[in-house]
């Protein structure tokens, strides 16, 4: 076990230096989601938060948390700063994509850079992540 | 790569390595994934790509220069490009180009606000803002003044006037529009009105300069990039407050619009609206879940669409309004107080007439007029999966006309044997003027998944617009895939208007490459292509 641990500690320090210069810093992910995703993908009960963090009456309910909700029924949390299991991999595809309604983000909106911090903040509450990289 | 007619693979990828010697090679996007992205994410072509207008690349330039070399480039190569300002003019093409493989100039990065003037009430700003940015620098800087978005209001101004869409402070925007400043298709720079006068003083204060005024012929066209606009704006007022009013028979409908139109001549309205509630009370074109009663679609699907002294009667029986007409007025509290007391006078005389007051909005920044993307919601809750696009015909004020548009609407749809299209649309009158002596029906068409479906909703599309033609109405705004169609309505003389823009479209880009065949304007190389 010992030397596993040992191991696993020397691999880490070798990864570690890369995650943290892929990883981004979910305090801006936080602010690029009010920017570009709050409008669709605020929470169904919030009523006073829309897009790029003007504050408004939702006459509506957003279109992404309705979707979801209707998908998952509440199995899973429709909106996104709620879930805890959403992947870079899965974030990136959705932004860049698009699917249903919800028209692909383009690099000129939300740059690459941008997008890695979105994911460290959508990724932020999963369980399973590696420890949170430090801010670039 | 989808490559543009006419355009070999080795002039294009030269092409593309000029722009990004302009633009930086980042800003140049060619590979499939990116390319896709400005795609049409609504086309009305879902699960037919080969009938989808798709782009070859994009080129996002970051400031006029460049927008001015990136054209002098697709000159040299004959590459046709398609400018979009934000790109998110969903319903209507989205950044989709007008032909196939041509490179979108994507303008999101000029995105700077040139000037706010308060004093005077006026801003500049480039194409890539989008209102939403526009409306938190407002509010951060408390302009008095409001923004004019249309939902979504993640559009531009820029964008969104030159297309003559309309918003709520301002209803029609492109009246708004003061002065402009274009890159021409052959790279050089142009500003129009007193901006032709170096140093002017006044662009946006008189927008007419000397000579022709010809900020129109840069809106819905394809005769140059904008890349600067002024906008006069609508001053915040103290007070906004609207009212409305109903009657129970649908021979009142006449006398409301006579009253509500005059009203907005005098000044005294800012916006109105006239509709028939219990004509439109199954109606889901905007995504309501229908609230009225089941006989309202068995009127409508009738071919003569029901008696009047018919949905009188139903009205009556399910307390619901034959006719109600709206009306905004906005400004100082004491000429609002006197606007509505002049407006509870007329109605007041109106026998069988009953007028209500709505709430005073008081503009304290509660958000009710900022821009937001609540539409996608309407969008969501009618289970759309591929968005939609939109038929929209512009008619006169008054019953005559919207009957007898709503007439050929229904027995359309009914030729067409399209119960559902024709049960989802019901019946509309386009309820707002966003213009003074105008109304406009937006009849949403779904994208769905069923492919033969969306075949079936083109056909009924095309053959609406055809209809229109025939009965002296037309669109005021088309899918970029659909501007043929359109354009071929405005057919007086022979096509005389079409022709003018072609005359005009050979002179002043000889190579065609700006927008090809956008709003019907095609290039003398490609018009019999």
């Amino acid at each position: 076990m010992h030397k596993q641990a040992m191991i696993f500690i020397f691999l880490a320090s070798l990864i570690a230096p890369i995650r943290a210069f892929a990883d981004g810093n979910a305090e801006k992910g936080k602010a690029v989601f009010g920017e570009w995703c709050s409008g669709c993908h605020s929470p169904l009960a919030k009523t006073t938060v829309g897009a790029q963090g003007i504050a408004q009456p939702i006459l509506q309910p957003p279109a992404g948390t309705y979707v979801l909700q209707q998908r998952y029924k509440d199995k899973i949390p429709a909106a996104l700063e709620e879930r805890t299991d959403l992947t870079a991999a899965q974030i990136k595809t959705r932004v860049r994509t698009g699917g249903g309604i919800m028209p692909p983000t383009r690099k000129t909106e939300v740059s690459d850079e941008q997008l890695e911090d979105l994911v460290a903040y959508l990724t932020r509450n999963n369980k399973t992540s590696a420890p949170a990289a430090p801010s670039r | 790569m989808r490559l543009p007619k006419g355009v070999s693979s080795g002039d294009f990828s030269k092409a593309l390595g000029e722009f990004a010697s302009v633009v930086g090679k980042d800003w140049v996007f060619s590979s499939d994934e990116d390319v896709a992205m400005y795609d049409d994410a609504y086309t009305p072509f879902f699960g037919e790509p080969e009938l989808q207008l798709v782009p070859g690349a994009a080129v996002a330039p970051a400031k006029v220069e460049e927008v001015q070399a990136v054209v002098r480039i697709a000159n040299k190569y004959k590459v046709p490009l398609y400018p979009v300002s934000t790109g998110r003019n969903l319903g209507y093409g989205g950044s989709s180009p007008s032909l196939s493989g041509s490179v979108i100039v994507d303008l999101k990065r000029m995105n700077r606000i040139l000037e706010v003037n308060v004093k005077e009430g006026y801003m500049v700003v480039e194409p890539g803002i989008n209102f939403m940015e526009l409306y938190r620098h407002f509010q951060t800087n408390e302009v008095p003044y409001l923004l004019s978005p249309p939902q979504p209001g993640w559009g531009s101004p820029i964008g969104n006037g030159l297309e003559h869409g309309t918003g709520p402070a301002a209803g029609d925007n492109f009246s708004m529009v003061k002065g402009l400043e274009v890159v021409l298709p052959n790279g050089e720079l142009l500003r129009t009105g007193m901006g032709a006068v170096p140093n002017s003083k006044l662009w946006q204060n008189y927008a007419y300069g000397y000579g022709p005024y010809i900020d129109g012929m840069f809106s819905q066209s394809n005769f140059g990039i904008v890349t600067k606009a002024g906008f006069w704006l609508v001053p915040k007022p103290e007070v906004d407050q609207a009212f409305s009013v109903t009657s129970m028979k649908t021979e009142d409908m006449q006398p409301l619009i006579d009253a509500l139109l005059q009203m907005r001549l005098q000044g005294v309205l800012y916006t109105w609206g006239i509709g028939s509630p219990i004509r439109e009370s199954m109606s889901t074109n905007d995504g309501r879940r229908p609230y009225g009663v089941p006989q309202v679609q068995t009127l409508n699907r009738r071919r003569d669409g029901g008696t009047p002294a018919e949905w009188d009667k139903l009205g009556q029986d399910n307390n619901i309004a034959a006719v109600r007409g709206t009306g905004s007025v906005r400004g100082p509290a004491g000429v609002v107080k006197a606007q509505l007391e002049y407006a509870r006078t007329v109605f007041s005389a109106m026998p069988g007439v009953t007028y209500t007051e709505g709430k005073p909005n008081l503009h304290r920044g509660d958000g009710t007029e900022a821009p937001s993307l609540q539409a996608f919601g309407l969008l969501a809750v009618q289970g759309s999966n591929h968005g939609h696009f939109y038929f929209s015909p512009m008619l006169r004020p008054n019953a005559k006309d919207i009957f007898e548009l709503n007439d050929m609407i229904r027995n359309v749809m009914l030729d067409a044997g399209d119960v559902d299209m024709l049960d989802n649309y019901g019946w509309s009158s386009g309820r707002t003027t966003a213009y003074p002596k105008a109304l406009m029906i937006l009849m949403e068409f779904l994208v769905t998944d069923d492919i033969a479906l969306n075949r079936r909703r083109r056909d009924l599309w095309k053959k609406l617009v055809q209809a229109c033609g025939q009965h002296g109405f037309a669109e005021y705004r088309a899918p970029v895939a659909f501007a043929d169609e359109v354009m071929n309505q405005y057919s007086f003389n022979n096509h005389s208007l079409r022709r003018f823009h072609e005359s005009i479209k050979d002179a002043i880009d000889p190579n065609g490459i700006l927008a090809p065949g956008a709003r019907g304007i095609w290039p003398k190389h490609l018009r019999n292509a």
